[in-house]
């Protein structure tokens, strides 16, 4: 398996997971999740479980390792979110592979509001990572709805 | 009738259109935008969705997302109130194509009365007067001279190309005309490019009358009277009345027939105005008709007891009209006042800013439809009207004294208003003796009514 196919594997087996996992740990209250699938490991962790209590609302903080390749974790903790929101008044759609934890740069596409037919484009603003998928895939929006916010990196 | 209504406008129309639905008990969604996000209408409504930013051409006349906006909420009718894309027969049809009543006269009906010269031609041939003129453009001087003779003078010289009341020229007399002709017509071709012209007889000092109608699918159609909007400055109405107290009893009877007559024979529906100049002698010249419900309406309510709005629906819904002629019953006067967010010490400077502090008039005879609220900020986006008072009486005495009363009781503080001029014209004796014309207001500068700034 070559670099570049194990790092599209990886995207996508990461994508897939984290916005689930990340539900479930907020559903359940719990401090950290982790899943292994083949050579992947991802990891899940709550704020402040070091405290005790997971915030349900809090920053989540995820970790993705390779056996092999080490990932940069991704850390939560900024507080500068960036909203992202909707250009049309339609039915709002994601872009495949979207979900929270997710490293994106400005211009990245987040998803489309589909008004009448026709698509209007939903990007990022600003680079970061995705902290929230505020809205629903096929959920209709109506202009200026919060769609996801983002964590902005902080400037170098 | 509808299921559910979208109201693809904004202010005191919105207000209004949503009365009517709630007490027909049909939903109705409010499309707003951005800044009117905090608006009366939205605070008011069962549901309202935002359409999109300040800027009319990406929100209230956005017709993708007021279409969509309809098609999300589960309406099945549009209402758009007046302006925005109230006569636009393009939005009318996409309404259709997407399955939505658009509340007014079908997309054909409004096309077939769009164009002024199509439809006074169009009308002419039903019998109703229009402004005499020259049939179509002149060929030469001579040409001119016996046509302008048979109109009668004084004539307006127009450019056939131009718009807007440039190139313009008033001629007064067969020796005038000699003179202007030629100057209108290089002037024509200096700044249009085409020299053609034609002429209208200019009606001096006329007054602006207009005949309320409601035509239902069925081809039936009723007037409501008419209304006199000649106290206007620049072209832009600010106090109404009705019935016309410049009109005798068979003067308006005749008028009203004629408008009536003439719409349903040329196809008309829905709610609609029919636009006359009215010159000193009393005689009426049509001049345009207006596909919409108007500012002004609730002054014909108010005399005939009837909620224009709830006709509307009911014809965009195929009904049959709920009233005969013989029913309609014009009682009393009613005037209509439209206090807007401009200075009348300043000439009518438009104003923003918050409205820190309202409070309306109230008794007998007096409605005001309006949007503001204590702490509303007017927006600078869309046009200065902030509220509509409408006072009735049982004669134009009563109500006039009811407006002078009313008037003084209308407090608004943060925001400079019209209000004091308002308050100078019901004392103005060419008011007063129904003397107005639609030009007196821009020959004498409004400085004449309430004085200079103190």
């Amino acid at each position: 398996m070559s670099t570049d196919n194990l790092a599209q594997d990886m995207a996508a087996a990461v994508a897939a997971l984290v916005p689930a996992l990340t539900e479930r740990l907020q559903r359940h209250g719990l401090a950290e999740i982790e899943v292994r699938q083949g050579d992947l490991r991802v990891r899940v962790v709550a704020p402040g479980t070091a405290g005790g209590s997971a915030s349900l609302s809090g920053p989540v903080e995820v970790s993705v390792t390779t056996q092999g390749v080490g990932v940069t974790p991704v850390e939560g903790t900024t507080v500068t979110l960036e909203p992202i929101r909707s250009p049309a008044v339609g039915y709002f759609m994601f872009a495949d592979g979207l979900g929270p934890g997710l490293a994106v740069t400005a211009g990245t596409e987040i998803g489309f509001v589909e008004m009448l037919g026709i698509r209007h484009e939903v990007r990022a603003s600003a680079d970061g990572v995705v902290r929230h998928l505020v809205a629903e895939s096929g959920e209709p929006v109506e202009y200026g709805q919060l769609l996801v916010e983002i964590d902005r990196t902080p400037a170098a | 009738m509808f299921s559910k209504i979208l109201i693809a406008n904004r202010g005191e129309i919105a207000v209004r259109v949503l009365r009517t639905c709630r007490e027909l008990g049909i939903p109705a969604v409010v499309a707003f935008s951005e800044p009117d996000r905090d608006s009366m209408a939205v605070r008011l409504s069962d549901e309202a969705i935002c359409i999109g930013p300040a800027e009319a051409r990406r929100s209230y006349l956005n017709q993708p997302a007021l279409i969509s906006a309809a098609l999300l909420t589960g309406c099945d009718a549009v209402h758009p109130g007046y302006g925005f894309l109230s006569e636009d027969a393009s939005f009318a049809e996409a309404c259709a194509v997407h399955d939505l009543v658009f509340i007014g006269p079908r997309a054909q009906v409004i096309e077939r009365f769009a164009s002024k010269y199509a439809v006074r031609r169009m009308l002419a041939a039903t019998g109703l007067p229009t402004v005499p003129g020259s049939t179509g453009i002149v060929a030469d001087l001579a040409d001119a001279l016996a046509q302008a003779e048979a109109a009668g003078y004084p004539v307006l010289l127009k450019p056939s190309a131009g718009g807007g009341g440039r190139g313009m020229r008033l001629v007064r007399s067969p020796r005038e005309m000699e003179t202007q002709l030629p100057l209108a017509r290089s002037e024509a071709r200096a700044a249009f490019g085409d020299d053609s012209l034609y002429f209208e007889r200019w009606i001096e000092d006329n007054r602006h009358v207009e005949v309320q109608v409601l035509v239902d699918s069925h081809g039936t159609g009723i007037h409501l009277g008419e209304r006199d909007c000649s106290v206007q400055r620049r072209h832009q109405k600010i106090v109404e009345e009705a019935p016309s107290p410049a009109m005798d009893e068979p003067g308006r009877e005749r008028l009203r027939d004629l408008a009536i007559r003439s719409v349903v024979s040329a196809g008309y529906e829905n709610a609609g105005t029919l636009e006359f100049l009215l010159d000193r002698d009393g005689n009426f010249y049509f001049i345009e008709i207006n596909c919409r419900i108007q500012v002004e309406h609730p002054i014909t309510e108010a005399l005939t007891g009837v909620d224009l709005v709830a006709e509307q629906l009911r014809i965009a819904a195929g009904e049959r009209l709920t009233l005969t002629q013989e029913q309609v019953q014009l009682r009393g006067h009613a005037f209509e006042f439209r206090i807007t967010a401009e200075d009348a010490h300043d000439n009518f400077s438009p104003q923003t800013g918050i409205v820190s502090e309202v409070h309306w008039p109230g008794g007998p005879g007096i409605r005001v439809d309006t949007h503001l609220f204590g702490g509303y900020e007017i927006p600078p986006f869309y046009d200065s009207l902030l509220a509509k008072l409408i006072v009735w009486g049982e004669d134009r005495t009563e109500a006039l004294a009811r407006a002078k009363r009313a008037l003084a009781e209308c407090h608004i503080e943060g925001v400079k208003t019209n209000l004091p001029f308002h308050r100078a014209i019901v004392d103005n004796a060419a008011f007063v003796d129904a003397e107005v014309s639609t030009n007196l207001l821009d020959r004498v500068g409004p400085a004449a009514f309430v004085g200079e700034p103190a």
